[in-house]
């Protein structure tokens, strides 16, 4: 199950869509957005994303997880838009017979997301903002 | 024939459009497209070596023939999630 949304995300009811009666193990990780980078203050962030191409690439990332692990189920939920400083804007729930399985498939699910989902962010600071990963010039 | 072009993210405020469609000639590559795309947005030139492209959904490199009605986008380095 995949959810691009520009709405707050409720990691409790995320985990509670994958959790199974047969299931031993459910990760859920939280990416948080950060009060700083590279020593600077960061007010807020943005989230944009080519959203038709990232629902493929999300549904992709699970098809893959199921291929490679013992997995019952995963969620992933990305947040867009304005996010302020603490809030959640990615959400991965992993549910499987067995802990290790489940903690293999959420890191792939995180580190992939990050190399082919097309969604961009923008760090805001005091004087100017910057999108991550582009050299601004 | 023509390709729709969708810009996101830094390209989309470099460009400042978000998405346009651009005549290309007929058995043109994304190296054609790339190449175009620099002389209408000069400010773009910055970026040619980092160009990233996906073509109805789907990553394509430079090599990639283009058809009539393509939905190419330009695609900025990612950064989902958090670090």
């Amino acid at each position: 199950m995949i959810k691009i949304t520009f709405d707050k995300l409720d990691p409790e009811s995320i985990t509670n869509l994958v959790k199974k009666p047969n299931n031993g193990a459910v990760i859920t990780f939280l990416g948080t957005t950060r009060n700083n980078t590279e020593n600077r203050k960061v007010l807020h962030l943005e989230y944009e994303a080519y959203i038709p191409m990232a629902e493929i690439k999300l549904n992709e990332i699970i098809k893959h997880i199921h291929e490679k692990w013992d997995i019952e189920d995963v969620f992933i939920a990305h947040r867009l838009g304005k996010v302020e400083i603490g809030e959640t804007s990615l959400v991965v729930s992993v549910s499987s017979p067995h802990r290790k399985l489940a903690f293999d498939a959420c890191q792939y699910a995180v580190d992939t997301l990050k190399l082919i989902v097309p969604i961009w962010k923008k760090e805001f600071f005091q004087e100017e903002s910057k999108w991550i990963n582009s050299s601004n010039v | 024939m023509q390709v729709k072009i969708k810009f996101f993210a830094l390209y989309k405020e470099k460009t400042k459009t978000k998405d346009t469609i651009i005549e290309i000639s007929e058995n043109g590559t994304i190296q054609d497209l790339s190449d175009l795309l620099i002389e209408i947005y000069p400010n773009l030139s910055n970026f040619k070596n980092k160009f990233i492209f996906a073509v109805n959904y789907e990553y394509q490199d430079y090599e990639y023939l283009l058809k009539d009605s393509d939905e190419v986008a330009l695609i900025p380095p990612v950064s989902g999630g958090a670090k």
